[in-house]
């Protein structure tokens, strides 16, 4: 290689992060913290993720808040017209596990679509969910499958 | 209704506009350029928000001195919890002193809302909210954080410890 090509080789690498725009399917509390994403302090559009209003020109799906059965029919919809490489976030434990904020149903986001990736916390902060997307990229570590206390004692009641 | 505009001078030269405009734009790039720490924006990856120290994140196990886990499975913040997302299994201690010890404590951060009713419950200073967020994961990470995770990870450089003294806590009788 030239010593000119060289010097501007980081300029020609393939870049480690990818542009996404993102629709939002965001409801409840978290959604304020989602909106957060786009405002001054947490500037996403400088790290190339951008929202967008229709899901046809999106690959990353956020969802948060509590799913009805309204709900889970535009989000189920909503996938069906995302881009290939299609991703979802879950946001929120209202949406990762339906635990105590659900309304009529316990449905969580992984009954009705694949979930990639999940944000815990209620509601998680903007820095979480940065770092949610940005991993998203990263291949995923093969970690050794652990046998949990709780698992152990919901089998045997 | 029917609008009916009417120009005057004011209206109808429109580069002053234009020129206050690109005004404010010039002002806050020379404002952002030399005065960095007044800027809004945070470069997150590179830069950190500092937390005020009541911020509540993800949990703490606190130890004893000589480094065990100050807890002693009273079962307190798994009644409390109103998320119903701690797991203790006690177990007796060889030390006559000691009633009981965990010698399992888990919590599944995929039900905790994170409220903080555990510490408020907790009458041994066992458990805190730490200053670290809750972290993220792909499907299939590791969401339910076990006693090595809680009171030992090396975030906490060695766990953090309580300043609860043990003879003042036996004359009270807790």
């Amino acid at each position: 290689m030239s010593p000119l090509l060289e010097k501007w080789k980081d300029y020609f690498q393939k870049p480690d992060r990818i542009t996404r725009r993102v629709f939002v399917a965001a409801k409840g509390c978290c959604a304020i913290e989602v909106e957060n994403l786009i405002a001054s302090t947490y500037d996403i559009q400088r790290l190339g993720i951008d929202f967008v209003q229709d899901p046809r020109s999106a690959s990353l799906m956020i969802v948060s808040g509590w799913i009805d059965d309204s709900f889970a029919d535009e989000i189920i919809e909503n996938y069906a017209y995302l881009e290939q490489d299609k991703k979802v976030v879950a946001v929120g434990i209202c949406s990762v596990a339906a635990n105590i904020f659900y309304t009529e149903k316990k449905i969580r986001l992984a009954d009705l679509v694949p979930v990639a990736s999940y944000i815990p916390g209620c509601p998680p902060r903007p820095e979480a969910m940065i770092q949610a997307i940005l991993n998203l990229d990263v291949p995923a570590k093969k970690t050794k499958k652990m046998t949990y206390l709780s698992e152990v004692m919901k089998s045997n009641g | 209704m029917s609008i009916v505009k009417r120009g005057n001078l004011k209206n109808s030269w429109y580069l002053p506009a234009i020129l206050s405009g690109l005004g404010i734009t010039f002002k806050n790039m020379i404002l952002n350029l030399f005065g960095k720490r007044k800027m809004l924006t945070l470069n997150y990856p590179e830069e950190k928000y500092e937390y005020s120290p009541r911020f509540k994140g993800s949990h703490v196990l606190t130890v004893k001195k000589d480094g065990s886990i100050r807890c002693t499975a009273c079962m307190l913040c798994a009644t409390n919890c109103p998320a119903d997302c701690i797991t203790i299994i006690a177990s007796e201690h060889d030390d006559p002193s000691v009633e009981k010890y965990p010698i399992a404590y888990e919590i599944d951060t995929l039900r905790c809302v994170y409220c903080g009713f555990c510490e408020e419950a907790c009458p041994v200073d066992a458990i805190r909210m730490g200053p670290e967020w809750q972290m993220p994961g792909i499907n299939g990470a590791n969401f339910v954080h076990d006693i090595r995770q809680l009171a030992k990870r090396p975030n906490l450089k060695g766990g953090v410890v309580s300043v609860l003294d043990e003879e003042e806590r036996h004359k009270a009788g807790i």
